[in-house]
């Protein structure tokens, strides 16, 4: 998928991607999302989205899609450094808080190794 | 039951001998209550409400003069009959009670017949007044009537035709007016637009106004030119008001967008003006009024390049006068108008903004009407795509691009691209059954003021289906028309012939506009 990079941050793996999260990716996205926790196993998986450009509620969906998934296996979700765009669409129906949100790699670290929020 | 017990008498006098006495004689015919000072009788009005009141004139706490005063000035009852009651019977006295806003007069001490009979006539002019307003109530509510059933025989939306706008505006002066305006689409295509003033106002006014109308819309579904238009009013006109002075002045156009023809006629009315290739043309009258005598009715056809606007209006607009007591007139109206419209920025709520200056605006006292149909703007534009992702996606974005152009807030145009994004994946989800459809958006762009976006499909409509509602935290769907809401100022849901029309409001501060 494009515009889509996946890296280790310590124990976590982490996705970045960049561009818009709307209903012409959300698919594609899930996709790669259950390939990669498939073939990795980390406690959690955290989604850069620091580079999102827009995001609409196609790509609300795919976040609790994706938070739904990694509970039902028992990883946690955590946003990082969500984009104002993000941040806007997430505050609009009220779910900055359902996600965990890290600001830093150390806030990430300090997240996924307590296993808290 | 007397005849006077639905009058309500209030007896004031400090003597409790005259109340008794009062009481005594009034009592069987009246519902009475009484009052021992001006205070008293000042609350007793406010809670007993009576029809009729004898007044004494010199009491303590507050005097006859002060009562009457307080009754007509202050509780500006007009209605209540005071008849003074006095020992000093003054040629000074009287004029004073009289200026004070009293009706009759009675002498202390007083005959048991003449006060029977002067609060006799006192009430025999309540009943009058009760009728009177009663009869005025029932009028009133008539013309309510008709008023409401003239507004509805009057177009109240803003449609889009391919890319042409008719925008409306409609201020009566009163309930029911004489103005009538009107617009619909030819079987050729064509857009047939109408402006008329029926000469008065009020209840006749509305009448002939419906005539005119019910002859007007006959030309839609039965095609006939505006020459024979204006010949059929006419003839119905002379028949039912030919002796009479009603007139009614008319003004029709037939728009081809397409071709970028324009057919008019005109028949005494205010001239539309036509604004096209950087100029403005009058359409000056073609014939004379409608009502008064049999005449041929002339077309005639200019072309025009877009964008091309035309105003239609009534004399209301500029028959007003302004703070230094002259007419506005017609040739400054014409003049600001024909500004706006070069300026492109132009919209009735623009033009009449206008009128109102800075200092004060203008008391109309005549009905005020305006169409104004739009051929080609910049401003009205409609962006079209199948119901795909991606064009759907795309489409949301060339909108916000033409907003873009008038407005650079980049949180205002987050929120359209968000709102729009959301109103076509609606579209591209649910409106064709998982297949795919056209899909529109029609754009209104209104500087200074709004965006107002009309997003049309064809599919299979809402239903019941349609959620409004926050989803729950866990739902991964059902969010649309939440954010949709949320982002605008005014979003509504319509069927419209096979249409299915999301109608969506954003106001935007003025400051963010660009200049």
């Amino acid at each position: 998928m494009e515009n889509l990079t996946w890296l280790r941050k310590g124990a976590c793996l982490l996705a970045k991607f960049s561009g818009e999260i709307t209903m012409e990716v959300t698919q594609d996205f899930k996709h790669a999302v259950e390939q990669a926790l498939e073939k990795e196993d980390t406690p959690a998986l955290a989604l850069d989205l620091s580079e999102v450009s827009f995001m609409d509620s196609s790509g609300i969906g795919f976040l609790v899609s994706c938070n739904t998934r990694l509970q039902s296996l028992g990883k946690r979700l955590v946003l990082m450094s969500p984009s104002q765009q993000v941040r806007k669409t997430l505050g609009l129906v009220q779910l900055m808080d359902f996600f965990a949100v890290a600001e830093s790699d150390v806030d990430l670290e300090s997240m996924t190794a307590k296993g808290g929020k | 039951m007397a005849a006077g017990d639905d009058i309500r008498v209030l007896v004031v006098d400090d003597s409790k001998t005259v109340l008794r006495l009062l009481t005594f004689i009034l009592g069987k015919l009246y519902r009475l209550e009484s009052a021992e000072d001006g205070q008293e009788a000042i609350e007793a009005h406010a809670s007993f409400k009576p029809d009729v009141i004898i007044l004494d004139m010199n009491m303590p706490v507050k005097s006859g003069l002060e009562v009457m005063q307080h009754i007509r000035g202050v509780a500006q009852d007009h209605d209540v009959q005071i008849v003074v009651l006095t020992a000093q019977d003054t040629k000074v006295l009287k004029a004073r009670a009289f200026a004070a806003g009293a009706n009759d007069f009675l002498a202390k001490p007083f005959d048991r017949e003449e006060l029977l009979a002067r609060v006799g006539a006192a009430a025999r002019q309540v009943t009058l007044t009760r009728r009177l307003r009663q009869a005025y109530n029932r009028i009133s509510r008539e013309i309510d009537t008709v008023a409401g059933l003239q507004k509805r025989l009057l177009p109240d939306c803003s449609p889009l035709f391919g890319d042409t706008l008719v925008e409306c505006l409609y201020r009566p002066s009163g309930r029911a007016s004489g103005d009538y305006y009107d617009f619909f689409t030819l079987p050729d295509g064509c857009i047939r637009a109408v402006m008329a003033d029926v000469s008065g106002h009020g209840a006749r006014a509305a009448f002939l106004m419906a005539v005119v109308r019910t002859l007007v819309r006959v030309t839609q579904t039965h095609y006939l030119s505006l020459a024979e238009m204006l010949s059929l009013a006419n003839h119905h006109l002379l028949s039912s008001i030919g002796q009479e002075p009603d007139f009614v002045t008319l003004a029709a156009v037939d728009i081809d967008p397409d071709e970028g023809t324009l057919t008019y006629v005109n028949a005494g009315h205010c001239p539309p003006l036509l604004y096209t290739g950087d100029r403005i043309m009058e359409l000056a009258p073609t014939s004379s009024v409608l009502g008064f005598f049999d005449q041929k009715y002339p077309m005639r056809t200019i072309e025009f390049e877009k964008p091309a606007g035309l105003l239609l209006y009534t004399d209301g607009w500029y028959e007003w006068h302004t703070l230094e007591k002259e007419m506005f007139g017609l040739e400054r109206f014409t003049e600001l108008a024909s500004g706006l419209m070069r300026s492109d920025r132009f919209s009735l709520q623009n033009l009449l903004e206008n009128l109102c200056g800075e200092k004060a605006g203008p008391v109309f006292s005549d009905d005020v009407t305006g169409l104004w149909v739009c051929a080609g703007s910049p401003l009205s534009r409609v962006f079209s795509g199948r119901s795909t992702p991606q064009a759907s996606r795309a489409l949301a974005k060339d909108v916000v691009a033409a907003v873009k152009a008038y407005m650079e807030d980049p949180d205002i145009l987050h929120d359209l691209d968000i709102l729009l994004t959301e109103a076509c994946a609606n579209i591209t989800r649910h409106a064709y059954g998982g297949g795919e459809g056209p899909m529109e958006v029609r754009l209104r762009i209104r500087p200074g003021q709004s965006v107002d976006m009309e997003v049309v499909d064809w599919g299979k409509g809402f239903g019941d289906a349609v959620k409004f509602e926050n989803a729950a935290p866990d739902s991964e769907c059902g969010r649309g028309m939440f954010i949709i809401c949320k982002l605008s100022d005014q979003c509504e849901l319509k069927r419209r012939g096979r249409e299915n029309v999301l109608r969506v409001v954003k106001q935007i501060r003025k400051e963010l506009w660009k200049t």
